[in-house]
């Protein structure tokens, strides 16, 4: 099971509330890069603050939201492809 | 090596060094005064030597002559601009001491003619995130009658000139463009102060002023003039891409993201659409002022 974590080169901070992360360099190439959060991408990173797997991440979100499995791993998924795409979340192994 | 003493920006004098080939141009002193010094000088060198890439490692690119942003072996920023000069020739910025000293590399000299004002507006964006003061805004910035700054941030285009302009016409002496290009965000003592600077449009104007943040206003063209607030999540992200980020360094970018916060705090922001036609600046100043009193 692939377990998902935050990249070292992330620069993350609460601006007026909104969860904002800009890549920094090193690594990954998308220094510059930069995410403003919704409220269900800022819960899926709050919540890898250490390596877990997307199993793990959307059942979190289950609990925290209240929304059915289905939306959940699709939330879950998408945030991690489209972060991972842009080096903002690396594999972290089985 | 010769030395000009630039203008003073936002409390950071300037000044610029030369070796015997350079000329070093006075033009950031021909109209404009600068204001009262309160921080060590910055120190730009131009010097003429062929750019080297030597022991810099590659971050990211971007088209010419912004160039490649890289760092060097100590983990300093270098910014390897590609081709820029009249030969095709690249020039270099390389940091000596972060914040406070700079060096540009020109394989002719007289290229310095040219860009030592580009390069002097690179180096003095990268001090104040360097030194922790603030960021250089791609923004047009005005002061208003009441003493505080609307911000109108926004890449070349977007209108900020044409709006700045209008301000002035119609509000007369009571408002005074600071620049319709380069705003410098400071902040002193926990107020976010906004800061003119000699960066401006080819027809823009600037002048050496500052007054605390008032408000952000995102331009739009098109249609009777219309205020619309803007919330924060969609405030936020259009504020970064007019940012300078240094992204090269996490303690840099952390202190940037405070003054973010800082900013995005102290100011409502608001998007603007309009005609440019005479009275919609004194439209907007108007919605403004409505907005605050309510």
């Amino acid at each position: 099971m692939t377990r998902f974590a935050r990249s070292p080169g992330v620069v993350q901070r609460r601006v007026a509330g909104e969860m904002v992360l800009v890549a920094v360099a090193p690594p990954g190439g998308g220094a510059g890069d930069f995410f403003v959060l919704n409220e269900t991408a800022a819960a899926i990173w709050e919540h890898l603050d250490r390596p877990r797997s997307e199993g793990e991440v959307a059942r979190y979100l289950i609990e925290k939201f209240e929304i059915d499995e289905a939306e959940a791993v699709s939330d879950v998924r998408t945030f991690l492809e489209d972060m991972r795409r842009h080096a903002v979340i690396t594999d972290h192994g089985q | 090596m010769r030395e000009l003493a630039g203008p003073t920006i936002a409390g950071i004098p300037l000044i610029h060094e030369a070796d015997g080939l350079v000329f070093l141009n006075p033009m950031l002193d021909r109209e404009w005064n600068g204001g009262p010094a309160r921080h060590p000088p910055l120190r730009i060198r131009h010097v003429e030597r062929a750019p080297s890439r030597d022991g810099l490692v590659a971050l990211v690119s971007a088209p010419p002559p912004q160039g490649t942003v890289c760092l060097d072996a100590a983990g300093e920023l270098a910014i390897f601009a590609d081709v820029v000069d009249r030969r095709g020739a690249p020039q270099l910025l390389r940091t000596v001491r972060r914040g406070h000293e700079y060096e540009i590399h020109y394989a002719h000299g007289e290229a310095a003619d040219h860009w030592q004002g580009y390069w002097a507006r690179t180096a003095f964006a990268y001090a104040l995130t360097g030194r922790g003061l603030g960021v250089l805004a791609h923004a047009a910035g005005v002061r208003l009658p009441g003493g505080g700054v609307l911000l109108c941030p926004g890449a070349s285009g977007v209108g900020k000139s044409t709006l700045a302009a209008l301000l002035a016409e119609d509000l007369g002496p009571g408002a005074e463009v600071l620049s319709d290009d380069r705003v410098a965000l400071v902040e002193e003592s926990g107020v976010l102060r906004a800061y003119g600077t000699p960066w401006r449009s080819a027809a823009g104007q600037a002048a050496p002023g500052a007054g605390p943040l008032a408000a952000i206003c995102f331009v739009r063209h098109g249609g009777p003039p219309a205020l619309r607030p803007l919330p924060t999540e969609a405030a936020t992200p259009k504020l970064l891409k007019a940012l300078m980020l240094p992204f090269w360094s996490s303690s840099e970018m952390a202190t940037l993201l405070e003054r973010l916060d800082t900013i995005v705090r102290a100011a409502p922001a608001f998007e603007f659409s309009y005609a440019p036609r005479p009275g919609a600046g004194r439209w907007l100043a108007d919605a403004l002022a409505a907005e605050r009193a309510a």
